[in-house]
């Protein structure tokens, strides 16, 4: 039953081999994954310090948080009970944990050669949790496709009790995409909605053309004071923002005094992942930098710029019978770019690029067969007033787990880029172990 | 299509499952389950029910349940628990009376389930959860959700309607004892649940009932008296013989 489903929701625009590789690679992982023993002793840190199931912290599947796991993620990975109290770190499996994600990718764009390769996009090893009564740690080394490795972490300190308290994270984090609620939290399946993902403004590429980098899901250095009262939380960044590279963190880091910030206030509506967020963020881009960001110190700056980003995101999750929940979730995002060198039209400088973008994803959870389907559209036009400068994506995916540390996912898009005039064609089959 | 589908296929497919309240509390049940509908193959299932057990004599069955937290991967500088009974005072309690009660009144097409919950912490309750019945000579007890926290309701809902779905993966094993057989199955026949698997305890309830009666009184901590109701109960049934009876009953006088 599983298998037909599955079959269904393959990608029906890819070429005939190319679809006829997939479903077959589809099929039999589902069959040896079905068939296979079951596993009852790879736990990830935190299940195995609770002596929880994943149902405990995750909706519909890892690493998509339920509001449990949001409020625990708010509170320094402690539970209401573990506030103020002193925490045991003589158990190192409480902290250490790994994930590893393996995919089949099938690439048909338009422009390149039509590819099917197998990727190891995520190699991680994490090892985070609450360290004392007030603090905890995260750090998070992973690694991708390439042979390097990056480390990344946060301190955070909790003052207050499980009703109201302050949090204070500082280190490398992302700041939003990831970390929050109504959307903003992990997918259910491969992609983040592109809105979130990818650059939501582009300026001409033909004359003094910048190519804006900002965009949601960036591990930037920062600080964020928060303040947690009940479902909501009201959160406040400060980060380096972005240099030539787009991540604010690359190399020699903040190259000026700007700082960028982020305003935001969050909600969660129920306790399964219902919620929603509201924000403003607001930052300066630098379009080149002399000499160039390798070594030595920066000695000049140009075509810098500020820029906003404000919208929304909601979710919302409905029971249907006894059969499972249906969700809806979207997001808008407003941006604009002050950039003095902007082209609005060919041969037209105005300082201003206005962009606009949303999506809308719909989720069905199918209990008893633990399968999730999803299906989302996504709509960027990187300069409003110029015209076909739309990126439109179409997403369907089906992500089912098999056992209680590995999930198996099928995902399929379509990619309809006026702006660049490029379309394609993306299926992934992924197989993800946390352990 | 293929989501509208899927639902409509996970529901029309699904067995109806009939329950009858032995007795029912906020927090806590004990019933009668039966399986009608599509699913079961159109064989209806058939156990030796009723069975008349007194209390006593389930609460000696219920003290030879154990569990153990299982061994975790990583557990560096970590320590596993001993071995001990999966019920407390208070659940061998309540379970031992309403079993009793309710293995009594069973019809051979139903078996016998129940449900325990107690607050972990704010917005988690742990859950225990399975279901008992008696084919043949053996007494089965399946453990769907032992210690389960559960912080969503409608997966508590789900348990609660379905107590022999496990909500996830267990962190402790049932450990069988003498006259114990331990499986692992997907039990389609009894639930709803399509792709856990549950430990499954297979027990010689006549010869463990038998053996304790005849122990030296620790393992099931009753008087000489009590286990001389026991012994009374297990001849009036033709568990054990005239003969066996006489014997065994002079040896715990013995001890007077």
């Amino acid at each position: 039953m599983a298998q037909i489903a599955l079959q269904t929701e393959l990608p029906r625009r890819a070429s005939p081999g190319g679809a006829t590789v997939l479903i077959l690679a589809l099929v039999v992982l589902e069959a040896i994954v079905l068939a296979a023993p079951q596993e009852s002793h790879a736990i990830p840190a935190w299940a195995r310090k609770y002596d929880a199931d994943c149902a405990m912290c995750h909706y519909p599947v890892v690493p998509r948080l339920n509001s449990f796991g949001q409020q625990f993620r708010r509170a320094g990975y402690r539970t209401p009970s573990e506030f103020n109290k002193d925490q045991d770190l003589t158990n190192v499996g409480n902290f250490l944990a790994a994930r590893v994600r393996a995919q089949l990718a099938y690439d048909n764009t338009k422009g390149t050669v039509e590819r099917s390769e197998f990727r190891f996009p995520d190699l991680s090893l994490f090892y985070s949790g609450a360290l004392t009564r007030n603090f905890s740690a995260w750090i998070h080394a992973s690694s991708n496709n390439s042979t390097s490795v990056d480390f990344h972490g946060h301190v955070q300190g909790i003052y207050g009790d499980s009703d109201g308290f302050v949090s204070v994270r500082l280190g490398q984090m992302h700041m939003l995409q990831q970390e929050g609620v109504g959307g903003f939290d992990r997918p259910t399946g491969i992609s983040l909605p592109p809105i979130q993902a990818l650059t939501l403004t582009s300026t001409s590429t033909l004359v003094n053309g910048t190519a804006q980098a900002f965009h949601f899901d960036l591990r930037q250095k920062g600080v964020e004071v928060a303040y947690v009262r009940g479902a909501g939380r009201l959160l406040f960044q400060v980060s380096n923002g972005l240099n030539q590279t787009g991540s604010g963190t690359a190399n020699l880091g903040d190259i000026d005094p700007q700082k960028d910030y982020l305003v935001a206030y969050e909600h969660i509506l129920d306790e399964i992942a219902s919620g929603f967020t509201l924000f403003y963020y607001k930052g300066t881009n630098h379009g080149t930098v002399t000499p160039v960001l390798t070594t030595g110190t920066p000695t000049s700056i140009g075509n810098r710029f500020d820029f906003s980003r404000f919208g929304f995101n909601l979710s919302k999750i409905f029971p249907v019978g006894g059969s499972g929940f249906f969700e809806i979730q979207g997001g808008y995002i407003r941006s604009h770019d002050n950039n003095p060198s902007a082209v609005v039209n060919p041969g037209q400088l105005t300082g201003d690029v206005q962009g606009n973008a949303f999506y809308v994803e719909s989720q069905q959870y199918v209990t008893g067969y633990e399968l999730t389907f999803f299906e989302r559209y996504s709509w960027i036009d990187l300069n409003a007033p110029r015209p076909n400068s739309t990126r439109k994506d179409y997403t369907i995916g089906v992500v089912m787990p098999i056992q209680a540390r590995l999930r198996t996912t099928a995902e399929y898009t379509y990619t309809d880029n006026r702006f660049s005039g490029i379309t394609g064609h993306l299926a992934l089959l992924e197989l993800q172990a946390n352990w | 299509m293929v989501v509208l589908g899927t639902i409509a296929l996970s529901s029309c497919s699904r067995p109806y499952l009939f329950m009858r309240t032995i007795n029912e509390e906020e927090s806590r049940y004990v019933r009668f389950q039966a399986r009608y509908g599509e699913g079961q193959d159109g064989v209806a299932l058939k156990f030796a029910h009723p069975v008349a057990l007194g209390e006593l004599e389930w609460a000696h069955l219920l003290d030879n349940i154990i569990i153990q937290e299982q061994q975790k991967l990583l557990a560096l500088g970590g320590t596993r628990s001993a071995p001990r009974p999966a019920f407390g005072v208070d659940e061998k309690r309540y379970l031992a009376k309403h079993l009793a009660e309710g293995f009594q009144k069973a019809r051979p097409d139903e078996w016998v389930v129940f449900y325990l919950s107690h607050p972990r912490e704010p917005g988690v309750v742990e859950i225990d959860s399975g279901g008992f019945f008696i084919d043949g000579e053996r007494l089965h007890l399946i453990v769907a959700n032992y210690r389960q926290p559960v912080s969503m309701a409608f997966i508590r809902e789900q348990i609660w309607n379905d107590p022999l779905r496990p909500a996830g993966d267990s962190f402790y094993d049932v450990i069988p004892q003498s006259y114990q057989v331990l499986q692992t199955v997907r039990r389609k026949d009894l639930t709803q649940s399509l792709l856990k698997q549950v430990p499954e305890l297979s027990i010689d309830y006549s010869a463990q009932l038998n053996d304790d009666v005849n122990g030296d009184g620790e393992a099931v901590g009753s008087s000489i008296e009590d286990r001389l109701r026991i012994l009374k109960r297990l001849r009036d049934r033709d568990l054990i013989s005239e003969e066996q009876f006489r014997m065994k009953q002079a040896r715990l006088l013995e001890r007077l």
